[in-house]
């Protein structure tokens, strides 16, 4: 009886364990996922082609993702140097790997100190995506405008403290409502909630805005306004 | 024929109605879904109100110093929270003005408060007296939101409010919610303003700028004011409105010549004519020239411009240009508030953006303190962690827009570079900040 209990308890470490061994290896494994060595042209399988996708994601690459390191690849990997402020060789080393977003030598994640992995680019195409369903007719400093609307109500104690808390408050914007906002932005959108994050205001610290042609809530017209850009009133 | 249309117009009936029920029962469930989502933010708003009037009361009977502190954490934490909360409700922003914003300086207060007990201050009797009135309010905000809770709960159909077919309903509720909602937000107006050093205090929404010289000119002036400073053939003007912002401002665009309408916009500040920001919305599709030579590009343009011993602290690449942010040396202090951003585009070195709005905002002649701390004793504040690399003598804003003269230390720690910052009176450390290197270049946070 009691034999019979010390093997099944033997048993059920026995299993615990080799759960624990296969736990630990798939975490060892998809640690040392993102990890990558020099590549350089003529270089070809798995990692080219994660290199090759991240390219073509952040639009330096325009090829196939083949997993072949050729001439595009090339041009794209010395494309990115130079955008980046990296040495032009046309080589993924370290600095170029974390400047991609790989980790270089990641055998423990929590022992070492790792380098930060912090964007704004989500924020960026969040808000360029705002102002692409807002603003798409606007010159260029009235979509500058829009984003600059969303960062002062960030800052204002009165309004949500994100940018997506700002942008999908219930009836905040109506191109959040119609479903506009989800069209894919321009390129002058992006450049425009770019310019806006980092702190360009053309409304003199704008709260809200409408366009006097289309208003639906009245209240609006008690505010006080500041600029008019474009077609759109800005009042604060 | 009447044989056959009959079965056929009942097919078509039933096949009609089946759709009708199943889009009906479709709605049903999303109408539910979308309710139970206010209906949780509702229900966390009271519990996050009622948490920080525990927390008030906690307070005013806290002895020590060591339970004070995560008392007014967890006003902080509660307070952001809750604000969060309402802010998910659909309720009109006029009527949750100044809920939102109680709610905010609350916890912004209660973080001020945070830091001056950890450094071993104790709470005067005004603060102790601020935070009863402010626990009232709690209390106010409370027992009001539960009674609106009881009153819209089960017959507040908010989801409801676009659908046509119930619009009389949805009025009604609609009434019912924003209403009282609105007593409620009435009631809040005139809680005691908040003397603090935060993020969201009120002394950062009324700022007068401080940098405006001169005597007000007109219009047809900054026209003239915009042109010089464009310093290019100027084929059409016009002014597109004038700019009632934190500084009173004419708007003007100016065409120039050999480009199809693309004008570049200016504000000028009406007093004193000076040059608040420019953008040039032209797109720049090549890269032609290096950082290096932007950036004399942008030095040379500075100083054309009478901006004298600035220096260039921070750069960020996007789209064909790259933003440097300048700031005035005097005497060797380098004045962060006093911040100017110019932006090159890279394919000929023009200037196609300038902001000095900060510039004008808080440039005025101070009188900088006496460093108490030595560069050396600064250091030693340092965490030994940081691989110290350069230090300097800075001016720096603080959340509630003060400024503070301060070393700073610029280092590395692993493979990230940070910015730390310590008061040359006391030693204390004031900021630390992180270098984020993005794909448009590095950004601080």
């Amino acid at each position: 009886m009691k034999n019979s209990f010390m093997w099944r308890f033997k048993l059920s470490v026995a299993v615990i364990m080799i759960f624990a061994t296969g736990l630990i290896c798939y975490n060892g494994f998809t640690m040392t996922e993102s990890t990558i060595s020099n590549l350089y042209w003529g270089n070809t399988g798995d990692q080219v082609s994660k290199v090759q996708s991240r390219l073509r994601d952040w639009g330096y690459y325009k090829g196939n993702v083949d997993g072949f390191f050729g001439v595009k690849t090339w041009l794209a990997v010395r494309k990115f140097q130079a955008y980046n402020g990296l040495n032009i060789t046309g080589i993924v080393d370290d600095d170029t790997k974390v400047a991609l977003g790989f980790t270089t030598n990641a055998q423990d994640i929590a022992a070492t100190y790792q380098s930060s992995s912090v964007t704004t680019n989500d924020d960026a195409y969040l808000l360029a995506m705002l102002i692409n369903g807002e603003a798409r007719g606007e010159p260029f400093v009235g979509k500058v405008a829009v984003g600059a609307v969303v960062m002062n109500r960030v800052r204002d104690p009165r309004f949500p403290k994100t940018i997506a808390g700002v942008i999908f408050q219930p009836g905040a914007f109506s191109a959040v409502d119609d479903g506009q906002m989800w069209l894919p932005p321009s390129s002058e959108s992006l450049k425009a909630a770019r310019d806006a994050i980092s702190g360009w205001d053309p409304t003199g610290g704008a709260l809200y805005y409408y366009n006097a042609m289309k208003v639906s809530n009245y209240w609006i017209f008690d505010r006080p306004i500041v600029t008019q850009i474009g077609r759109h009133i800005f009042a604060r | 024929m009447k044989r056959i249309l009959t079965p056929i117009l009942l097919l078509v009936l039933i096949a009609a109605g089946t759709w009708g029920y199943s889009q009906y029962k479709q709605q049903i469930s999303y109408h539910r879904f979308l309710q139970a989502q206010y209906d949780r933010s509702f229900y966390q708003l009271i519990d996050n109100v009622e948490n920080i009037q525990t927390s008030m009361g906690k307070l005013m009977v806290s002895g020590s110093d060591k339970t004070m502190v995560p008392i007014l954490d967890e006003i902080w934490r509660q307070s952001f929270s809750g604000q969060e909360h309402l802010s998910q409700l659909p309720i009109g922003q006029p009527e949750i003005d100044n809920t939102s914003k109680f709610l905010t300086q609350i916890g912004d207060y209660s973080y001020s408060l945070t830091k001056k007990v950890a450094s071993g201050y104790k709470l005067s009797k005004e603060e102790l007296d601020t935070i009863k009135k402010l626990n009232n309010y709690a209390a106010f905000l409370g027992k009001n939101l539960q009674d609106l809770r009881q009153k819209i709960q089960g017959g507040y159909e908010l989801g409801n409010l676009r659908k046509k077919g119930t619009q009389k309903m949805a009025e009604i509720d609609n009434k019912i919610l924003n209403v009282s909602m609105n007593t409620v937000n009435q009631g809040m107006t005139n809680y005691p303003t908040l003397i603090y050093d935060g993020p969201f205090s009120e002394s950062l929404a009324k700022i007068t700028p401080k940098g405006l010289t001169g005597t007000d000119i007109t219009y047809d002036r900054a026209l003239q004011i915009g042109r010089q400073f464009l310093d290019k053939p100027v084929e059409a003007e016009n002014k597109y409105s004038p700019v009632n912002g934190k500084i009173n401002a004419y708007g003007i665009e100016i065409y120039i010549s050999g480009r199809n309408n693309i004008p570049i916009y200016l504000n000028i500040s009406k007093k004193g004519g000076h040059v608040l920001w420019m953008i040039d919305q032209r797109t720049v599709s090549k890269v032609n020239i290096s950082q290096s030579q932007a950036l004399n590009s942008a030095k040379k343009f500075l100083k054309n411009r009478g901006f004298e011993d600035f220096e260039n602290t921070y750069s960020m690449k996007a789209d064909g240009t790259i933003q440097f942010n300048f700031v005035p040396v005097e005497n060797h202090v380098r004045i962060y508030p006093d911040i100017v951003k110019i932006k090159v585009a890279l394919d000929n070195g023009d200037i196609v953006g300038f902001d000095a709005t900060s510039y004008y905002l808080n440039h005025t002649k101070r009188d900088l303190a006496k460093p108490k701390l030595s560069v050396e004793q600064a250091k030693e504040k340092v965490s030994s962690n940081l691989n110290i690399e350069s230090d300097n003598l800075v001016l720096i804003p603080t959340d509630g827009g003060k400024e503070v003269l301060a070393y700073e230390f610029k280092g590395t720690y692993g493979s990230d570079t940070y910015y730390v910052y310590i008061n040359v009176l006391d030693g204390s450390e004031e900021k630390i900040l992180k270098v984020i290197k993005t794909e448009q270049g590095s950004l601080t946070m």
